[in-house]
Parts: structure tokens; C-alpha cells; sequence
């Protein structure tokens, strides 16, 4: 037998005892409602105890379960003793918390379990959010908003749980009784969400007590690739051509010793006729002159930065400008790309 | 003989540096010339000599375009006498040259005046000058080598040919920073001539180191 045969069997028993379970429920909640309807309060009270102690009670079965117990021990005068107020007001509370602001099922109340739901909403911290069925995210900018309501001020966090257990946190808002957590398409250039099965979880935190409640909502994500184009990669110095030479120094000190001599050989060498020279020292001011233009040269030698070299100068430009140009390109592909996108979340129902 | 090797070196060197030079160059500047004048009057045992010294200041102009270019320059100051039979007094020097070359290596023609106003004398010279001036960058430092020479072959006193010869020698170098049309040099000068070699006219010999400052505009 086939391991994908041995799962369909699995799930099939798996459904097949839910289902049984669920019935079971149902008639006890049918005989709970009975008995409430016959006055018999106490059998009302402890099938409704029973109903509640089942692990894979429906949230609408435990919701309806909740409303008979509440009932069943706080009745109305006329219909018989309050037999526990306390323990209602527990399941009203638990109520709340499950239905936020749902009021009790007519059959089922009256003005003064009413007030007692009112007293009991008061004392609960209760946050519920509402998802839409589904969202379609369209575009780059494109967003889904859950609005979120509380009983009491409370900080609202929005995270993902991928079925691999990586959680990304999506949104926060707070400290506030209202408002909506926004879940964004995109994060930079990519979907935030990946595609496929997930779960959103909405914890709301009271600030006062630091209570936390938290709904989890199965979700599927259908987030295509949005097949964005790489950017040529960045220019590097091996992309140019040298902009200057290499520096002058073997000039430099070249012509620092010409000049330097030159100025020296002025003022003895190549002096004038021989009469003067004879009569009068050389200019002894022209070898420290000489030496000082001689350092100054060599000195510019090795200073020098190099002369520009305009057609490589050109050249790299042009390549600066190509690149320039192959990056925009691929930018404004990209943007049609992030505008043209498209994202679909599809919430199903709350998970118990 | 032995000197055309040396040319031929010398041109092979400078001939790829003129495609370096600007095209186009004005150069306006002060000149400062702090000089030294030695003179000696007559020959043997009854030869005089003296020697002075002083300031010039003036300014030069020099503007080339494609190969042809001129240029002149203008100094006054006093001289004083530092030894022997020296007449102190005002001193002029002015030059005018046509440049015919590019700034590597150009030829100037061109010609030369001197006037000395002395307490007892009043003497002027025109000179007829030939040359060669040579202008090399140090690659894009802004420092330019000048080298440059001269030959009087004729020597005029008043409007008298005088029959006098001399030349004269100059090294500088200029540093002027891309971008900023400013420009600042010093160099050295040396000059010799002998008015009139028939009636023993003197000797004289004049250097000095210059200092030069101004505006340099050239592509």
C-alpha cells in the first residue's frame, strides 16, 4: 500500500471521527436547549458542562453551548431561581471573548441576563479581528487592511506563519480600542508573502493587564513571481581606462638637473669675455637659485598628478553613460513589473 | 661638430612636447628684477672696472597663438654703484620680439633697448636680437621649465651702428594651477655685451634673479 493511500485513509478516519464528534455534540446541544425550554434548568447545566468539556467543539457549538449555560444558571425569576451567578457571568465572559459583541439569542435571554452580559463585557478583554474573505493586492502599493476592535485598549500585531514555522511580522498599531493592521504586496522590490498555505495571527495584548488573545486565520497566498530583471552590476575600476599618465618624475628630474644647471653654468661657464671674468667673482646668488628651481622641478616630478587623457576621459564617460542608461532601462521594466502585480489572500475560517 | 648630436637630442626630446603646449596664450605679468652690473672700460693695466647693483621692476606681455606669438617686456629702476667706476643712476630695458614656434621650442626675432641716465652720462643702445625660447610642462603639475637664449649680431648706439655684440641666457620656472588663470615665476638672467669692440667702449655684464607675477589665460 502506498503511502499517499495510507494518508487519504488517515484523513478519512481523521473526518470521519470529527464528524461523529460534531453530531454527538449537536445532540447533546439539541437536548440542552430541550431541557433549558422544559424548565429543567439543572440537566440544562450539566449537559452544557459536558458539551463544553469536548475537545473538538466547533467555535459555533461552544458559542451556542455558552448562551444555554448562562441561561440555565441565571434564568429568568419567573422561569425559575438564579442558581449561580457567578458561573454565568464565567460563561458570559467566555462569551464575550469568543463573539466580541454578539448579544445572546432571544430564545435564550432576558433583560437581566442581558444586564449581566453587559456587566460581564466590562470586566472582559475581548479583541477580535475581522479579515474580508479575500483581498486582491494589486500593483506596487497595493495593501490589505483587517480591521480590529477590542473591549479595552490594546496593542494589535499582525504576523505570518509560513508552514515551515518562519514567522514575519507584518504590522502593529496601538495602544487603541479600534483601527486596522495593514499587510503590504511587496517588501522593497519582492512579494513579502510567500505563495501557498499559511496562517495570519492577530494578537491583541490589553494594556492594562497584559492579557493577550490571539486568531489565527488559515490563509492561502497566490503571489505569482513577479520575474524582476537584474540590474547590471556596479562599475568597477577594471571597467575604465586610465583618465591621466602616469606621473612626470623622470621628466622632473630631468629637467630640474638641466634648469638648475643651466642657471649655475649662466653665472660661471658661460660667461662673457675674458676681461670681466677675470675681474669680477661669478654671481654667487646663481647656484642657490639654480638649486632651488632644480628642487622645484623634481619636486613637481613627483607631485605631478599625471596628464589628462581626454579621449580615455571620453571613453569612460561614454561607458558611465551606457551603463547609466542599461540601469534605467531595467528600473523602469522593474517598475511596470511591481505595477502590473498582482496578489491574492484568501482567509478561511477562524481556526479554533 | 660636436654640438649637432646634442641638437638633434634635444629637438627629438622637445618635438612630442609641443603637441602638449596650449594653442592659444596670454600672459600678462609684473616683472621684478633684482640685478647685478659689472663693467669694465679698457684693456690691460689701464682697464677700469666697477660694479653696481639695484632693483628693476616693469612687465610683461606675451601672447601666442598657433605657432606665432610676441612678446616684450619693460624694466626701469636705480642702480646704485657697490665698487669702483661705477656711474649710478636710471636704468631701462625693454624688449620686442616676434615668436615664430610653438611654446616647446620657438624662435624669437626681435630687438632690445638700453638706456642708462647717469649723473655725468646719457647712454642708449638698440640691439638686434635672435633666439630661442623653450617652454616644457612638467606633466599636469603647473610647473613649466623656461629655457632661453639670445644673440645681439648688431648693436646700435643712439642711431649709430656701433659694431657691438653680446647675447644674453635666462632659466625660469613658472608654476600656474589648473583652473586658476594666475601664474607665478622666478628665474635668472645673464647677460653680456660689448657696444662698440672698435673704440673699447666697456664690458658689461648684468644678472640677476627675477621674479615674476600675473595672469595666464591660454586653452
Amino acid at each position: 500500500m502506498s503511502l499517499r493511500r495510507l494518508v487519504v485513509i488517515a484523513l478519512l478516519l481523521v473526518s470521519a471521527r470529527l464528524e461523529a464528534q460534531e453530531a454527538v455534540a449537536s445532540q447533546l446541544i439539541e437536548r440542552a436547549k430541550a431541557a433549558y425550554n422544559a424548565l429543567n434548568h439543572p440537566l440544562a447545566d450539566s449537559l452544557t458542562r459536558s458539551i463544553l468539556a469536548m475537545p473538538e467543539l466547533s467555535t459555533r457549538q461552544r458559542v451556542l453551548a455558552l448562551q444555554i449555560r448562562a441561561a440555565a444558571l441565571y434564568p429568568d425569576p419567573q422561569d425559575g431561581a438564579v442558581r449561580d451567578r457567578a458561573g454565568a457571568v464565567q460563561a458570559l465572559q467566555e462569551f464575550v471573548k469568543l463573539t466580541f459583541d454578539q448579544r445572546i439569542a432571544r430564545e435564550f435571554t432576558w433583560p437581566g441576563l442581558d444586564t449581566l452580559l453587559t456587566q460581564a463585557r466590562a470586566a472582559t478583554f475581548a479583541a477580535r479581528a475581522f479579515p474580508d474573505r479575500e483581498y486582491v493586492l494589486e500593483g506596487a502599493d497595493g495593501s490589505a487592511k483587517i480591521v480590529v476592535r477590542s473591549t479595552r485598549k490594546a496593542l494589535f500585531r499582525l504576523a505570518y506563519l509560513s508552514p515551515a514555522g518562519e514567522t514575519i511580522a507584518l504590522d502593529s498599531i496601538g495602544p487603541d480600542t479600534a483601527g486596522s493592521l495593514t499587510i503590504h504586496a511587496l517588501a522593497d522590490t519582492a512579494p513579502l508573502l510567500p505563495a501557498g498555505p499559511g496562517e495570519m495571527q492577530v494578537t491583541a495584548t490589553d494594556v492594562l493587564s497584559e492579557e493577550s488573545v490571539m486568531q489565527r486565520f488559515p490563509v492561502r497566498v497566490k503571489s505569482p513571481s513577479m520575474g524582476l530583471v537584474s540590474e547590471p552590476p556596479a562599475l568597477s575600476a577594471a571597467s575604465f581606462k586610465p583618465e591621466r599618465k602616469k606621473p612626470s618624475r623622470v621628466k622632473g628630474i630631468v629637467f630640474g638637473i638641466l634648469v638648475g644647471g643651466a642657471t649655475i653654468a649662466l653665472s660661471t661657464a658661460a660667461r662673457g669675455p675674458e676681461g670681466l671674468k677675470d675681474a669680477f667673482d661669478p654671481d654667487s646668488r646663481a647656484t642657490a637659485v639654480g638649486i632651488g628651481l632644480a628642487v622645484g622641478v623634481i619636486a613637481a616630478g613627483f607631485l605631478d598628478p599625471g596628464q589628462r587623457i581626454p579621449e580615455n576621459i571620453k571613453a569612460n564617460e561614454e561607458i558611465r553613460a551606457r551603463w547609466s542608461l542599461d540601469v534605467q532601462a531595467v528600473r523602469m521594466q522593474n517598475e511596470r513589473l511591481r505595477a502590473s502585480y498582482r496578489q491574492t489572500i484568501t482567509f478561511e475560517s477562524e481556526a479554533p | 661638430m660636436r654640438r649637432f648630436p646634442v641638437c638633434l637630442i634635444f629637438l627629438a626630446w622637445v618635438a612630442p612636447l609641443a603637441a602638449q603646449t596650449p594653442k592659444f596664450e596670454l600672459l600678462l605679468g609684473g616683472l621684478l628684477l633684482d640685478t647685478r652690473e659689472n663693467r669694465l672700460i679698457g684693456k690691460g693695466a689701464a682697464a677700469v672696472t666697477g660694479k653696481g647693483e639695484g632693483r628693476l621692476a616693469g612687465g610683461e606681455l606675451l601672447l601666442r597663438a598657433s605657432g606665432i606669438g610676441l612678446g616684450g617686456r619693460y624694466l626701469v629702476g636705480d642702480m646704485d654703484s657697490s665698487r669702483g667706476a661705477f656711474a649710478p643712476g636710471r636704468q631701462h630695458i625693454a624688449d620686442a620680439r616676434l615668436i615664430f614656434g610653438p611654446q616647446a621650442f620657438g624662435i624669437e626675432l626681435g630687438g632690445m633697448y638700453r638706456r642708462i641716465d647717469a649723473d655725468s652720462t646719457e647712454r642708449q643702445w638698440f640691439y638686434g636680437r635672435v633666439g630661442a625660447r623653450s617652454t616644457l610642462f612638467i606633466g599636469a603639475s603647473g610647473v613649466a621649465v623656461t629655457f632661453a637664449g639670445a644673440y645681439y649680431p648688431y648693436i646700435y648706439e643712439d642711431t649709430k651702428e656701433s659694431g657691438g655684440k653680446g647675447w644674453e641666457g635666462e632659466t625660469a620656472v613658472r608654476y600656474a594651477r589648473r583652473g586658476i588663470p594666475l601664474f607665478i615665476q622666478v628665474g635668472y638672467r645673464y647677460q653680456t655685451f660689448q657696444p662698440d669692440t672698435k673704440n673699447r667702449s666697456p664690458h658689461i655684464e648684468t644678472s640677476g634673479i627675477t621674479l615674476e607675477a600675473g595672469i595666464r589665460l591660454g586653452k
